[in-house]
């Protein structure tokens, strides 16, 4: 097999087709993709495209090892992926232009959401907010005024004092765990609770998780 | 070494004129060479609390338009040979003046030698407040022991770091020491437990700061003033030194001293 069509670009209307081998080993293709769009580089540069997977079924590791290779290596904004034998009738999601590149968007539906998670290190601030498909979690304090919204689990790694809204795409078992809750609202899905009013400020500070069973809201310690 | 900084808190009517005031002014009393601008342009207060009201002839939005020369329109303060004040213009609005026209006199304002230059930032957190911070190294930000002015706080800060102002430093302004023995006022743990900065001072509440800003005198050139000695500390800090916290004590009678060794 000639090594030079292991991995093979087609432009078409629609984005770009790149076709997998089949048999190869995933490393080998690995290096290959990466060589091509080394090559390529010019030609990808700021180009806006979708990008379809086809010729063999990937996983979504694998799927996003090739995706972290073009992202990395290129300028190229990629507005959605798909992978075509794996699912001729699945309708794309579509990323807004400018989650381009970032490569926690690059999702479509047949990956899990909420398995995607977005790290942030710092303290959120009131009027401002961290928004993310997948998950998110947070190494600090979300104050009193700021908001996190999640298509799947919050984990906090501070106090939550704002608000926070879990499985904000309607993924009902999505949770919201943080060492000092004491949110103003928790949203899970679809259900918004407001959290009691704490009176006694030296109450011992657990971490605690919030899910939804019975369209309630339960909190409860953690361990 | 020449440096800017801001003095702003997002809410109004937390203290950021009169800090400005008293910050400019001890820091002329060290022997630096200090200029307070006037950034609050159509709600121009510093000339009022400084005392210079009488004697503005030219102002901020003046320099910037190119009607005058900037040392034209820099008062000079006669009890304070060292503390210049550049005024806000009362007949125009925040508009006016643009954050690169502010860096640009931030930076002509270092080159004319000045030590420190005080921005006072108008509240809230439009173009004014963008105007405030644009030339700004360094800020300050006050709030008052109250949630309503810790949450604006809290989203100054935030604006500050997503513009390159990292590491603010707060004074809690107008401290009432009873209320927070008698647990009825936030304490300074409390207030730093939401914002996460360090501490530049701790200004108690105290009379003698309305009285000296209404008769055009800062407080931090009484001696006898507790406010004062705050911001005497405060200035001190700012040149680098280490100052331990005021205690507040309460003026305990000799009574309430008799009480206590009695019930030890």
């Amino acid at each position: 097999m000639n090594p030079e069509n292991l991995v093979i670009f087609k432009g078409t209307r629609d984005g770009i087709n790149i076709i997998v081998d089949k048999e190869a080993d995933f490393n080998d293709i690995k290096s290959k993709l990466e060589k091509k769009v080394l090559e390529a580089t010019k030609f990808f540069s700021g180009a806006k495209t979708n990008i379809f997977f086809s010729g063999r079924e990937l996983t979504s590791e694998e799927e996003m090892d090739l995706l972290e290779i073009i992202s990395e290596k290129t300028q190229i904004n990629i507005t959605y992926v798909d992978t075509k034998e794996s699912n001729e009738d699945a309708k794309p999601v579509e990323i807004p232009n400018d989650k381009a590149l970032d490569l926690g968007s690059l999702v479509h539906e047949q990956l899990k959401q909420h398995n995607l998670t977005k790290f942030y290190k710092g303290n959120i601030r009131s009027g401002q907010e961290i928004s993310f498909v997948g998950s998110v979690v947070i190494i600090g304090d979300v104050n009193p005024g700021a908001f996190v919204k999640a298509g799947g689990n919050i984990i906090i790694l501070g106090a939550l004092k704002g608000i926070a809204h879990a499985g904000c795409n309607g993924m009902r078992d999505a949770f919201i765990a943080a060492l000092t809750m004491r949110p103003v609202q928790l949203r899970i899905a679809d259900i918004i609770t407001r959290f009691p009013v704490i009176e006694d400020k030296n109450a011992p500070l657990r971490p605690e998780y919030a899910y939804i069973e019975d369209n309630q809201v339960y909190v409860l310690q953690l361990a | 070494m020449s440096e800017v900084i801001v003095v702003t808190s997002g809410k109004g009517g937390v203290g950021k004129t009169t800090s400005s005031a008293n910050i400019g002014t001890g820091l002329a009393l060290a022997n630096k060479k200090v200029a307070l601008i006037d950034a609050d342009i159509g709600l121009r207060n510093l000339d009022v609390v400084m005392g210079l009201e009488n004697r503005i002839v030219y102002d901020l939005v003046d320099v910037v338009e190119g009607n005058c020369r900037l040392k034209q329109a820099l008062i000079k303060d006669k009890r304070f040979d060292k503390l210049f004040l550049l005024p806000a213009a009362q007949t125009r609005d925040k508009n006016a003046v643009s954050p690169e026209q502010m860096k640009k006199l931030c930076e002509d304002l270092k080159e004319d030698g000045f030590d420190y230059i005080i921005v006072d930032c108008p509240a809230g957190i439009e173009q004014g407040f963008k105007n405030a911070i644009a030339g700004a190294d360094r800020a300050v930000v006050i709030t008052t022991p109250e949630v309503s002015a810790v949450r604006d706080a809290d989203r100054i800060i935030g604006l500050l770091e997503a513009n390159g102002l990292n590491n603010p430093l707060l004074i809690l302004n107008r401290l009432r020491v009873d209320m927070v023995k008698r647990g009825d006022m936030m304490n300074i743990e409390d207030v730093t437990e939401i914002l996460a900065i360090d501490v530049l001072g701790i200004v108690p509440d105290d009379e003698a700061i309305v009285v000296s800003t209404n008769r055009g005198e800062p407080a931090v050139s009484d001696p006898n003033s507790k406010a004062g000695e705050a911001y005497r500390n405060i200035t001190r800090r700012i040149l680098g030194e280490e100052v331990p916290f005021m205690k507040f004590e309460e003026n305990e009678s000799f009574f309430t001293k008799l009480k206590k060794i009695f019930s030890k």
